[in-house]
């Protein structure tokens, strides 16, 4: 996966806002993408039938046809990544938006960085779905592949590298996807010793783990934090 | 020697005190009786006294000889001599018939001589069974229960059926007494011990006086002495309780006075018994030993009556020294019992009262209204029938019936009524606002009544469907106003950093650039916290409750913001239970408290400080406190903090939107939780409480 290859994509921008569309031409076109650019749910949905689009960027408040409406007849046809990009903000539409079939789901004011990040990941895990090989030894969740013969972890195709300890509960959690541990189990299973008075010990190591393989860490996708409970790794990321 | 603690002193002043108090007893009464008398009054005016008194006693013998008549029905068969007028050989007697002829008389060589006192008269009646054939009708049957002895065991059994006659048959017979006294007492009966003592008391009448108020002196000394040194005991310096002062004072007054009342009853008796009974067969006996045992009984028993009064009062003083009275009577142990074990089970005894209340409720509930009614007027019609039907009503027994029945019926019937306008009611009640009470077959007031009813019901749901809208006018306000306000921002967000990436070449523009960046993006927080605080405070905002831990919370939040608290040299000292803290609450709206609580703490502590985190269980909830050293002087009360848009640095230059406290209050209060700040001075303290669920 060479910036050659990465320059060949054809992303999709759509908001009622002609200003934020000026913004992200300028991000994705200094980031080496080529841009379409539309102005409602309607236009959009035409310029992905008509052209090879790789990946869709777009609000959902729009005039004439809305971004949740206009995403649904996109998915009858295309299994693109669709990020949504939008002002509502509420736990509701988040998970609405990402039950009805967006990949992502990314609220406004974004960070320009992140946002990037996140188109990267959607176009690598795009273009690896049905390519990547799971090996008894490798673990795969969502764009994570823990690999434990050689002790490498990859995210979204990109190595991370993690202190032993990281690795040790990430390789936990990944065994056991979506199963909850307490501070106190990933205590015992990792350091292997008596856990008393060192659950923000564990913490601390999680939210290390955290910002290397997160994109935002303030919003993890993978590695989660069930407040009161403990910490889990979801299967069903996208 | 201190006589005040001295055992010895007590016990001889108790004694004494007794002995003083029976003689002031003794010669005040003396001094009662010569008043009473009249042996303090001169010499010729003592006589008359004497002989007064004297003469009052004949009735004694008089009245013996009355006895003595009754028994006999026909005087004039028995030799009188015979009489039995006991110690009064000094009397003289004469019984004459109604005729006034003398039947009997000892007056017989010594008229003339010895008899000085004038003539003493009794006159009664005889009532004498006249002897003639009473006819059988005129007799009364009167039954008697037997009593005898047989072989030295007792009977009681045998009823025996005795005819009487008629009070008619009865005669009345008149006789009359002439009794006489000799001057010269020469025969030592009463009286002459009546005159002796007279005598004995004339004499002496100067002394008695004096005599009594010495002693009563003296034994009121005594008195305030033993009040005095009661308590005080060798080798103690305060006063002291001993075993029998902690005896219950009223039971020991009761077992005073009924020592001192058996007292004055075996007086009586002895009285009794030496004057009167024995005197009548031993008379020498009774002159003898009878009284000086009278006398002596009586003043042993008086004194000892009087030391137990001075040991009584001795502990009462001893106890009233030491405030120890009430709290010695047996009513208050009591009283203190029944009040520690009511106070004990209060709860329980409340609880059975609550419950017997409400299960009479209950039960009078599960009756229909309707039944209830009928059951009361029932009632009601059938008492009035048991009271009236004792009064004789005549013609007017229908009437009253019939405008009973009407009267029951009319109630029931209004019963009935007031059953469909609860109903209606009830409905509403549990929310169905748009319930209608059926007014058709109601009439008058009921029907104004259950109109009413009905227009409340209107008003009320008018009421709920404006707040509803308002509600939604609320929610779709918050959105809609975070939409438009976030639209433009991301814009102004973006192109600032599409400026920052420019090339530019005046240093006063980067600068300007600068200032922007920082502002928009404190200006996307100051939004991003404003929406969140109107959404919290609102109410708007959805809360899933479940169970977990808090102290994995607290150890998950720590490790979040541990770094962050490094970084400005904030040592963190926990101290937390070892229970399990559980608490039903939203975990993500409660990380976003502590998230909130411990921002502050990084953001407004004062660097190389400590910052403790308290957790504990206290009164079924758990408890969080935070304190911190504040960096700035705070010159603001913990409640004012948590108002939106405050902040503890009057410049307000610190990053921030100063709404991070109310927000964590919004959210704590969703959560049915407890969020308080203090304040004292540098001290920053903030103290979060949830119920512990089970």
């Amino acid at each position: 996966m060479s910036l050659e290859v990465e320059s060949m994509y054809n992303i999709l921008v759509c908001d009622d806002e002609k200003d934020i569309v000026n913004a992200l031409d300028i991000y994705l076109k200094s980031e080496g993408y080529n841009t379409i650019l539309a102005y409602n749910g309607a236009e959009a949905f035409e310029k992905v039938q008509s052209e090879e689009i790789h990946l869709v960027l777009m609000d959902i408040m729009m005039p004439v046809l809305d971004g949740i409406t206009a995403m649904v007849k996109i998915r009858e046809f295309s299994n693109i990544p669709v990020i949504l990009l939008t002002a509502k903000g509420e736990d509701t539409d988040k998970i609405l938006g990402l039950n009805v079939g967006a990949d992502d789901y990314v609220t406004k004011p974004f960070n320009p960085v992140e946002l990037m990040a996140r188109v990267k990941s959607q176009l690598r895990r795009y273009l690896m779905l049905g390519g990547g090989k799971v090996s008894s030894q490798n673990i795969q969740i969502g764009g994570i592949e823990l690999d434990d013969t050689s002790k490498k972890v990859t995210v979204d195709g990109e190595k991370v590298s993690l202190t032993p300890t990281e690795y040790d509960i990430l390789r936990l959690l990944m065994q056991n996807p979506d199963k909850v541990f307490s501070p106190r189990e990933i205590y015992v299973k990792v350091w292997k010793d008596d856990p008393y008075g060192a659950e923000s010990t564990v913490a601390v190591h999680i939210r290390h783990l955290r910002e290397k393989i997160e994109i935002n860490p303030a919003e993890p996708r993978y590695l989660k934090v069930v407040w009161g409970q403990g910490y889990k790794i979801e299967r069903g990321v996208r | 020697m201190n006589l005040k603690s001295n055992f010895i002193v007590k016990c001889i002043a108790i004694v004494l005190f007794a002995v003083f108090l029976t003689t002031t007893l003794l010669s005040s009464a003396c001094i009662i009786f010569g008043i009473g008398s009249g042996a303090f009054e001169t010499e010729t005016e003592q006589k008359e006294y004497k002989k007064e008194i004297l003469e009052s006693m004949l009735w004694y013998p008089a009245s013996s000889i009355r006895r003595d008549l009754k028994g006999f029905a026909e005087l004039e068969d028995i030799p009188y001599d015979h009489y039995n007028i006991y110690h009064s050989e000094n009397v003289l007697y004469e019984i004459k018939n109604v005729e006034g002829k003398v039947i009997y008389s000892n007056l017989d060589g010594t008229e003339g001589e010895i008899h000085i006192y004038d003539e003493y008269t009794f006159s009664f009646l005889k009532e004498e069974y006249k002897n003639q054939a009473i006819p059988t009708d005129e007799l009364y049957e009167e039954t008697t229960t037997l009593e005898y002895e047989m072989g030295g065991n007792e009977f009681v059994t045998d009823v025996e059926v005795v005819l009487q006659p008629n009070d008619k048959y009865y005669e009345e017979k008149n006789y009359s007494v002439d009794i006489y006294l000799k001057e010269n007492l020469t025969a030592n009966d009463t009286f002459y011990y009546a005159s002796e003592l007279f005598d004995y008391v004339a004499k002496y009448k100067t002394i008695f006086t004096p005599i009594t108020i010495i002693s009563a002196i003296v034994s009121l000394v005594l008195f305030i002495f033993l009040m005095c040194v009661s308590g005080h005991k060798e080798g103690v310096k305060d006063i002291h309780i001993s075993r029998f002062d902690r005896f219950p004072i009223d039971f020991l007054s009761v077992v005073y006075i009924g020592l001192t009342v058996l007292l004055g009853c075996g007086i009586f008796w002895v009285f009794k018994t030496v004057l009167y009974d024995m005197t009548q067969y031993h008379y020498d006996v009774t002159l003898g030993v009878g009284i000086p045992f009278l006398v002596g009984f009586c003043i042993v028993g008086v004194v000892l009556d009087f030391a137990l009064f001075a040991i009584l009062s001795m502990t009462t003083a001893v106890r009233l020294k030491t405030r120890t009275f009430i709290k010695s009577t047996l009513i208050f142990m009591v009283l203190k019992f029944v009040f520690n074990f009511l106070k004990w089970n209060w709860k329980n005894i409340c609880k059975i009262c609550r419950k017997s209340v409400d299960f009479t409720g209950r039960m009078l509930r599960k009756i229909p209204l309707v039944w209830k009614t009928i059951l009361i007027v029932v009632a009601i019609l059938f008492s009035e029938f048991v009271i009236l039907g004792i009064i004789d009503w005549g013609y007017f027994w229908p009437a009253v019936w019939i405008l009973n029945v009407i009267l029951g019926v009319a109630i029931i019937f209004v019963a009935i009524l007031l059953k469909d306008i609860k109903k209606g009611t009830e409905e509403i009640a549990k929310g169905n606002i748009y319930k209608k009470i059926d007014t058709k077959y109601m009439f008058l007031d009921i029907k104004d009544h259950a109109e009413n009813i009905n227009n409340i019901n209107d008003g009320i749901a008018k009421a709920v469907a404006e707040q509803m809208k308002s509600e939604r006018f609320k929610t779709e306000l918050i959105t809609n106003v975070s939409h438009d306000i976030k639209t433009p921002l991301t814009s102004i967000i973006n192109y600032v950093d599409l400026l920052e990436k420019e090339e530019i070449n005046n240093e006063t523009a980067k600068e300007y650039i600068d200032v922007l960046t920082r502002q928009s993006s404190r200006l996307k927080k100051l939004i991003e916290d404003l929406l969140e605080a109107s959404k919290a405070s609102t109410g708007n905002i959805s809360v899933n409750f479940s169970q977990f831990e808090l102290g994995i919370l607290l150890a998950q939040a720590l490790g979040e913001y541990e770094e962050c608290f490094a970084k400005n040299n904030l040592q963190v000292v926990i101290n937390k239970t070892n229970e399990k803290l559980l608490v039903m609450a939203d975990s993500r709206h409660m990380w976003r408290i502590f998230d909130n609580i411990m921002n502050n703490i990084a953001k407004y502590a004062q660097p190389n400080t400590r910052v403790y985190i308290d957790v504990i269980c206290k009164n079924n909830n758990a408890e969080i406190s935070f304190r911190n050293i504040s960096k700035d002087a705070l010159n603001i009360s913990g409640d004012e903090l948590m108002e939106r848009f405050v902040r503890g640095d009057s410049s307000r230059n610190t990053e921030g939107s100063g709404l991070g406290l109310s927000i964590a209050k919004s959210l704590t209060e969703v959560q049915k939780g407890k969020l308080d700040i203090k304040i004292d001075g540098d001290l920053f303290k903030v103290r979060l409480a949830f119920p512990i669920s089970e």
